[in-house]
């Protein structure tokens, strides 16, 4: 009973509006008409549309998967607000009586109307390139138009409001069209229904997301196989195989493959020609390594021959890798053999000139300078201590110390010669040394990169991390910390 | 936002040489999927809102969501971006959600209920369409429970209509048509279940009001037995509005120029239509057996040489040397009977 009394709100709308459409008035009259009398037969329409429905897989008559889903839909149908006019549509099983006025009407609202149009199937799309009527299109608002106040965006600046029901009209017609082209491909009947075969070419065309991908170019294992007729064992290798061990099939590639020999076992059988007192563990480590070495090579190789890397990398990473291995071992050697004699300061002038760890060697040499060093290591330079037994004469004077000689200042040598010596000394802290410095750091006498003056130090601090304030205060914004009141 | 050429020999060196930390298989399967293939899968979407979305707008976009799902990702948050200004944003969102399609929505008073949509190629964007939604009806919310819905993840069937969307010339809007079937097409597939279908997008344009408006509606299809032709297999669409709807309004355009344009439209060999061979003397019987029909002009048998072999030489030279005896014989009957005459004439026998 709501329903209809929706059916004829809607119908005295459709009266209420303006002569504007007068043509396609009488159109709507009808189809109020035949509404209320279809909504009495709905009841009927179910088990005939039933039917119908089912018939419409057409070669899979056994497949009523429609018929099932339909089953809920006529059902709905009977509530169904339905939009007047295509229910006539749905009612193909009603009394003789009604069926002419049926068939008349369906001829005139849609199905293969007069507006041929044009496909594209790849993309299911119809294309209706006849000129759109706007005079039965629209339909001038009276004022507001009532139903449309509460969607989402309420047509406030349109003027005209779309005449709903010619739009359907045109798209059902449009959409027979379109089934049925559909049904005049190629359709084979599989378990799921009719599948039907799309055109693949003579679509619209589409721009692609990506780029084709450029051709795989071959290995040169790929195009020597190719040229001495050898099968590649792509496709005879199976992705299982049968492992001894466990008696199970597993993968031949990967974790836990199928007869894995490069197990690390705890007991070795020594065969044949090797070495028995050759460590089998580390060997089976060199051949994993040198395989993995090789593999990694000819990929490498190939990807470079391809155009996916740059030319002489590889030659350059191999290069570069053997090196920096001999480099390690050359360090792990250096610390298992070449360690510093203990008791000498490392920062000890060297005994020969290079200032290398290795030249320092122990000997009577360096321990000389040691003891030399420690014997005005003091605060009175030695002069007072206890000599020890055994221990050589200290000698008074810092090796290479001179005596300053007293320089008065109005002595005339002296007040010739200082304005110079000062200025020598001023030019050659600003010059930052000189040859002279040059020469002391080649020869190696300068400390190496101890103290923050010897190189470029970038220790992090700038100008942006500097923080005037220090601790909680450096923190920023400070809340205030108060006690929150339980009430 | 995509790596250089240098960048990339870099990066896979790297990889090769076992420096770079290569990802688990998971992650290296999806990344493959991204990667760019010979025949595509559909197109995912990318939904975001601009600087400033009004409610109605967000509805739009989850509408388009519902629509698209499940190749749509909808972003949640508003953007600082403004589409026809700087791509680069878009361009980077899309690397990251590998997404090909993508529309912006936003509302301001200038322009309001904006919805940019647009795609790109490679990651860079190709083309972008501004439109102004006047009107808007939602399926989610507009239409009330009874109406139904489509399925998710159905192709649609699409429709336009209305002349202006052929207009090459003077108008944006065939390449409008041709951006909208990107947007709605969904899955491109060989098959498809012939009674699946159930909703068809029509786009109607046409002049009013002083600008020229276009119109989405969307219909719910149920396959009917066509009631003229009760023995036809052919089905008949019962169309039941369903939503969303759309009246919008085309604002800014921005199209590829032509030369982008057509690289990406570009399918590789291995895609593109091949030449039919034309077998037209090739049958195959019942059998299973091919044959072949050879088309000759007539031939003159008697003039032609053929091969000759020792018995036919044979044969040639014993009837040459028969006609030859035949020919001696003849000649010395001939002599004889001359003789003979001579004689009978002259009395005595001729001598030579």
């Amino acid at each position: 009973m709501v329903a209809k009394k929706q059916k004829t709100k809607k119908s005295k709308n459709v009266e209420e509006e303006e002569v504007d459409y007068a043509a396609v008035a009488d159109q709507f009259a009808d189809l109020s008409d035949h509404d209320s009398v279809e909504e009495g037969d709905d009841d009927d329409d179910d088990d005939e549309n039933d039917e119908s429905a089912s018939g419409d897989s057409g070669d899979s008559n056994d497949e009523n998967e429609n018929s099932g889903s339909d089953d809920d839909k006529e059902d709905s149908e009977d509530h169904d607000d339905s939009e007047e006019h295509d229910d006539s549509e749905g009612d193909e099983e009603d009394d003789d009586g009604e069926e002419d006025n049926i068939a008349r009407k369906i001829t005139t609202n849609s199905f293969a109307g007069p507006e041929p149009c044009s496909f594209d199937m790849h993309n299911l799309l119809a294309i209706n390139s006849h000129q759109m009527d706007t005079s039965k299109m629209y339909i001038k608002k009276a004022g507001k138009y009532n139903d449309e106040e509460d969607i989402t965006i309420p047509p406030e600046s349109l003027e005209l409001a779309v005449n709903e029901k010619y739009l359907l009209e045109k798209a059902a017609s449009g959409c027979t069209q379109l089934i049925a082209a559909l049904w005049q491909l190629p359709i084979e009947s599989s378990d799921v229904g009719p599948m039907v075969s799309l055109p693949i070419h003579d679509g619209s065309k589409i721009p692609r997301q990506l780029p084709p991908p450029p051709p795989k170019k071959e290995t040169k294992w790929e195009k020597f196989a190719k040229l001495r007729g050898i099968s590649l064992n792509k496709e005879k290798r199976s992705q299982k195989v049968f492992d001894e061990a466990t008696g199970e099939w597993m993968y031949r590639h990967g974790y836990r493959k199928a007869n894995d020999d490069t197990k690390e076992w705890p007991i070795m059988e020594v065969k044949g020609n090797d070495d028995p007192y050759a460590d089998p563990w580390e060997k089976q480590r060199e051949e994993k390594r040198s395989r993995k070495d090789k593999n990694m090579e000819s990929r490498m190789r190939n990807e470079e021959r391809a155009g996916n890397l740059v030319k002489g990398t590889t030659n350059k990473l191999l290069k570069n890798r053997d090196k920096a291995r001999m480099a390690g071992k050359a360090g792990g050697d250096l610390d298992r053999y070449n360690v510093p004699p203990s008791g000498v300061p490392v920062d000890l002038k060297p005994t020969k000139g290079s200032g290398d760890i290795k030249s320092m060697k122990r000997g009577k040499a360096s321990i000389t300078n040691a003891l030399l060093a420690t014997q005005r290591s003091t605060a009175s330079l030695g002069n007072f201590d206890k000599m020890l037994e055994g221990e050589p004469e200290r000698k008074k004077n810092h090796i290479g110390a001179k005596k300053r000689k007293y320089e008065g200042s109005t002595d005339k040598a002296v007040i010739s010669t200082e304005a110079e010596r000062a200025m020598k000394v001023f030019k050659h802290v600003v010059d930052g040394g000189g040859a002279q410095k040059e020469k002391a750091r080649l020869k190696g006498r300068l400390a190496k990169g101890e103290t923050a003056y010897d190189y470029e130090f970038n220790d992090g601090l700038g100008p942006s991390t500097f923080q005037k304030k220090k601790g909680r205060a450096a923190a920023g914004k400070m809340k205030k910390m108060t006690k929150k009141r339980i009430k | 936002m995509a790596p250089t050429e240098q960048q990339r020999k870099a990066s896979r060196t790297k990889e090769l040489s076992g420096s770079k930390k290569v990802p688990n298989a998971r992650v290296q399967r999806y990344l493959k999927s991204t990667e760019s293939k010979l025949k595509e899968d559909g197109k995912n979407t990318l939904l975001l809102k601009g600087i400033k979305a009004s409610e109605a707008m967000s509805r739009v976009l989850q509408e388009l969501r519902a629509l698209q799902a499940p190749r749509v990702k909808l972003l949640n948050k508003k953007n600082q971006i403004v589409p026809f200004e700087d791509q680069q944003s878009l361009e980077f969102l899309s690397t990251k959600n590998d997404c090909a399609l993508f529309a912006v929505a936003s509302h301001n008073k200038k322009r309001p209920n904006n919805l940019v949509i647009g795609r790109t190629f490679d990651h860079q964007v190709l083309d972008m369409a501004e439109l102004g939604i006047l009107r808007f009806k939602s399926s989610l919310r507009d239409y009330g429970g009874q109406v139904f819905k489509k399925r998710i993840g159905t192709k649609p069937l699409l429709m336009f209509q209305g002349d202006l969307w052929q207009q090459y010339s003077t108008t944006d809007y065939p390449n409008l048509q041709n951006l909208l079937t990107d947007f709605y097409r969904g899955q491109v597939v060989d098959k498809i279940l012939a009674t699946g279908i159930d909703h068809i997008i029509v786009f109607t344009i046409a002049p009013a009001q002083g600008t020229v408006l276009i119109h989405q509606r969307t219909y719910h299809i149920q396959l009917k037995k066509n009631p003229k032709d009760l023995s036809s297999k052919i089905p008949v669409p019962l169309l039941q509005p369903c939503g969303p709807d759309f009246d919008f309004v085309l604002r800014r355009t921005m199209w590829a120029d032509s030369d982008l344009a057509k690289a990406a439209r570009r399918q590789p060999a291995e895609l593109r239509k091949k030449k039919t061979e034309k077998n037209k003397n090739k049958t195959t019987t019942i059998f299973g057996e091919t044959m072949g029909r050879l088309h000759l002009e007539k031939q003159n048998v008697e003039k032609m040489g053929g091969r000759k072999n020792k018995a036919l030489r044979r044969a040639e030279k014993a009837a040459a040397d028969q006609e030859s005896m035949a020919v001696e014989s003849e000649l010395d009957r001939e002599k004889e009977e001359m003789g003979r005459e001579f004689k009978r004439e002259f009395g005595f026998v001729e001598q030579d």
